[in-house]
């Protein structure tokens, strides 16, 4: 079950963000300390059908007849509380509701657990249950709304209406509340509802576009424990809703505040002065929020590990944390007394000194903060060590300095996404993936500069597993090869508008990684073809024609449909040969495969005259490649 | 080298046990109660469990006698606690494969005698037995008498019914 959803994170046009979005989907699941409190007794009748508990087992007009003769087993014996010890050992609503029509005791003592975090795969299950709430009490078995602890409306969506969600003003002990997308509910429904729900830990609105500071101010008013907030794209909720949860709910460890456009510096700086267990903050989309409330961040919730601050694009170096040399301007050694930038003669805030390390922080997105320089990315990795998960996309000032700070964060990232931080080079990726040995997903989108040489690198990367190129235009084969030779976890690629690659490099690429699910190859000309498009995903319906057309993105089957097509099919051109003689396992055909290169290209139909399939990559490989830091003694054998 | 101090348990049917201190006080009311009455040779009294049963029992201690005590606060209905519904070790799970008397014997003695760790073994045993089955099966398994009047069954299943139709 997905407790609480994510707005869609930093989003760029290079490649999607899911996985960061499913490393990041913690949701509320860690509040342990609030979770529902074991159930330590039978459910009680309601009072209509308490008579029905005087039924006994001696009661002659209700005993079944064929139990008559044998003893009672021990099952029908067991105490209350052990029934309940072990229908807590049965996670299953199916398991549960089998349980719950057994008997009257096994009834009792399961109805609860089926009740208390129902989950739902369709609409209807949902509607039904929903339905029994409001029916009278009196006229239930069971007080069923007293047991729910967990609601999640995102299947219904825009269908829950008013009527439907004021029934969940009867769930007093509700803890979680999920409303994701559930647009058409009020502002008054939703007010109603969060002043019934003293207990609620955990509240997620995303979407709800009616909700306003009325609300919000109502569960800060009624549920002081409140842990986790997640109001995305709640427009009209502005500093005075946030404001009364930074002050009344001290407990917020999470809160989210993706497109509340009109908050202000106000409640930000509340939420660092009130909200000491502060673990994840997202202002994604939040103009107004300046350096100043930044700052307070940095300086007071010192337990953050999500901090995301895409598209605050006012933001400045001085939001972000300083290195410890402050005179940034001169060549002057730092003098005792210097420090804090006192002596410099720009106007505003003084570089941002912390008195002690951010060293919680794993999760840091700028996407899109335009101003960000060298400096301020030198300051947060000297002050967020452990950073896990960077994200730069846009950051259009940064420049291989940048890298060189990152680099710092050594075996710590896993994630970094560079997409359009267009003056990086070479040297700066080759520095990245010599020092971050454990990055698992890295995103160079739309960096021109870029060669082959960088891919040669990032390859060597033992846990990569998505590798983002889209728009390098340099690349060449060779760039895929070197992938090809040595990676063997990558599961993602995206190479989109790649115009060099050819196919014999990309069939390479399939036949040598078995794990990949997703390759997109959208744009490059060697691959716009309909016995090769025929094999990707239907192209987003927004597109256009010209999109649609030159649209080539393989994921799941489609993979293993273009790989087996392109193996047969070369094969066939080939004579029968295995495309990938090398290294294959599978194949035990490596006779001499040299001297058959020329000539060998196939044609897939359309090779235009100019671009046969170019000849096999030259090995060793070509100037500008160090020498001695990788052998291309095994590289991939020329078929073609 | 002097040898462990030693107690006497004694079952319902006047059997009488003689284990190492440690080993009985795997069970928190054995232990409570020598810490309330002090060391002495008399034997302590389990009136609610016979000898074959206690005799299991005092296996399972024996097993398990330098095992780190179970947190007080682990709370079963955590999730995380729940997914962990099916695990049991693999002598546990020789051990308790007993005849369905037994076994719920054993439940029932080590929820009397506070042995939490063996109480969970034979709880999750049950309730594995239990599931993917329909309650008529459930009923057939374990013997059990529906007594729930025609009316009230219908009620029950109407109200929770949406279960049915996740």
């Amino acid at each position: 079950m997905t407790v609480f959803r994510e707005p869609d994170v930093s989003p760029t046009e290079s490649s999607d963000d899911e996985e960061l979005e499913e490393m990041e989907r913690s949701g509320f699941e860690d509040e342990g300390t609030a979770d529902a409190p074991t159930i330590q007794s039978p459910a009680r009748w309601s009072s209509q059908f308490n008579f029905l508990s005087l039924h006994d087992l001696n009661d002659p007009n209700h005993k079944p007849t064929a139990q008559q003769a044998a003893p009672l087993s021990l099952a029908n014996l067991l105490p209350h509380e052990i029934l309940l010890h072990i229908f807590r050992h049965l996670p299953s609503t199916r398991d549960l509701y089998s349980v719950l029509l057994v008997s009257r005791s096994w009834c009792q003592c399961s109805v609860e657990l089926l009740w208390q975090k129902p989950q739902f795969g369709k609409p209807n299950g949902l509607l039904k249950m929903m339905n029994v709430l409001a029916k009278k009490e009196q006229d239930s078995i069971f007080q069923y709304a007293s047991f729910i602890r967990r609601l999640n409306f995102t299947l219904l969506g825009e269908q829950l209406s008013d009527q439907m969600l004021l029934r969940a003003r009867k769930c007093v002990r509700l803890e979680r509340l999920t409303l994701f997308g559930c647009q058409n509910v009020t502002d008054e429904a939703l007010e109603k509802v969060l002043r019934s729900t003293p207990n609620l830990v955990a509240l997620d609105i995303t979407g709800v576009v009616e909700a306003s500071d009325k609300a919000i101010i109502a569960a800060a008013d009624t549920a002081p424990r409140l842990q986790g907030v997640n109001l995305g794209g709640c427009k009209k909720i502005t500093d005075a809703g946030v404001s009364a949860l930074a002050t009344q709910c001290n407990h917020l460890r999470r809160i989210k505040l993706s497109g509340v456009e009109n908050i202000t510096d106000v409640p930000v700086k509340l939420l660092a002065k009130h909200c000491p267990m502060l673990l994840e903050l997202d202002l994604h989309n939040c103009p107004l929020v300046t350096d100043e409330a930044i700052r307070e961040i940095w300086s007071r919730s010192t337990y953050l590990r999500e901090f995301r601050l895409s598209n605050v694009v006012t933001l400045t170096e001085k939001a972000f944390p300083a290195a410890p040399k402050t005179n940034h301007n001169t060549a002057l050694t730092l003098l005792p007394g210097m420090g804090g930038g006192m002596n410099r003669a720009e106007p505003g805030l003084p570089p941002l000194q912390l008195d002690r390390l951010f060293d919680h922080l794993r999760v840091l997105d700028l996407t899109g903060c335009v101003n960000l320089t060298d400096e301020a990315m030198e300051g947060i990795v000297v002050n967020c060590p452990k950073i896990r998960n960077l994200v730069l996309a846009k950051c259009g000032m940064l420049t291989d300095e940048a890298i060189g700070s990152i680099c710092k964060l050594g075996r710590y990232l896993h994630y970094l996404h560079l997409g359009h931080v267009s003056n990086i080079t070479d040297r700066a990726v080759t520095r990245l993936a010599r020092a971050c040995t454990r990055l698992r997903y890295i995103d160079l989108a739309c960096c021109p500069l870029l060669s082959d040489m960088s891919v040669f690198e990032l390859a060597v990367l033992p846990k990569l597993r998505r590798i983002g190129l889209v728009r390098v235009p340099n690349l060449t084969d060779q760039a895929i090869y070197a992938i090809g030779d040595t990676q063997t976890s990558l599961e993602r690629i995206h190479l989109s508008y790649c115009e060099n690659i050819s196919v014999q490099a990309i069939n390479y690429l399939l036949q040598r990684l078995q794990k990949l699910t997703h390759l997109s190859l959208t744009g490059i000309p060697a691959f716009r073809r309909p016995e090769l498009q025929q094999f990707c995903r239907p192209p987003p319906k927004e597109f256009t024609q010209n999109q649609r057309a030159a649209f080539c993105v393989y994921s799941g089957h489609g993979v293993v449909e273009l790989r087996r097509y392109l193996q047969h099919y070369m094969q066939a051109q080939d004579g029968g040969r295995p495309a990938v003689p090398r290294n294959n396992g599978s194949d035990a055909d490596d006779e001499d495969n040299d001297g058959e290169v020329d000539g060998g290209f196939i044609d897939l139909g359309e090779v235009r005259e100019q671009e046969p399939y170019p000849p096999p990559p030259a090995y060793p490989p070509p100037s500008g490649y160090p020498s001695g830091l990788r052998t291309f003694d095994t590289a991939p054998t020329p078929l073609w | 080298m002097s040898a462990a101090p030693q107690v006497t348990l004694e079952s319902s049917d006047g059997e009488k046990f003689k284990v190492d201190k440690e080993v009985a006080e795997r069970s928190v009311l054995i232990k409570n109660m020598i810490e309330d009455v002090g060391e002495s040779d008399n034997p302590i009294p389990l009136p609610n469990v016979n000898a074959s049963v206690l005799k299991k029992v005092l296996e399972y201690c024996e097993h398990h006698r330098g095992d780190p005590l179970p947190a007080a606060d682990a709370d079963p209905s955590n999730d995380d606690n729940r997914k962990r519904a099916t695990e049991i070790s693999d002598w546990d799970q020789k051990f308790i494969q007993v005849d369905q008397e037994m076994l719920f014997e054993i439940i029932l003695a080590a929820n009397y005698m506070d042995i939490k760790p063996l109480l969970d073994v034979g709880c999750k045993t049950v309730a594995n037995m239990i599931k993917g089955k329909t309650p008529e099966e459930i009923r057939k398994l374990f013997n059990i008498v529906n007594d729930f009047t025609p009316e009230e069954e219908a009620q029950i299943k109407k109200e929770n019914e949406w279960a049915e139709d996740r």
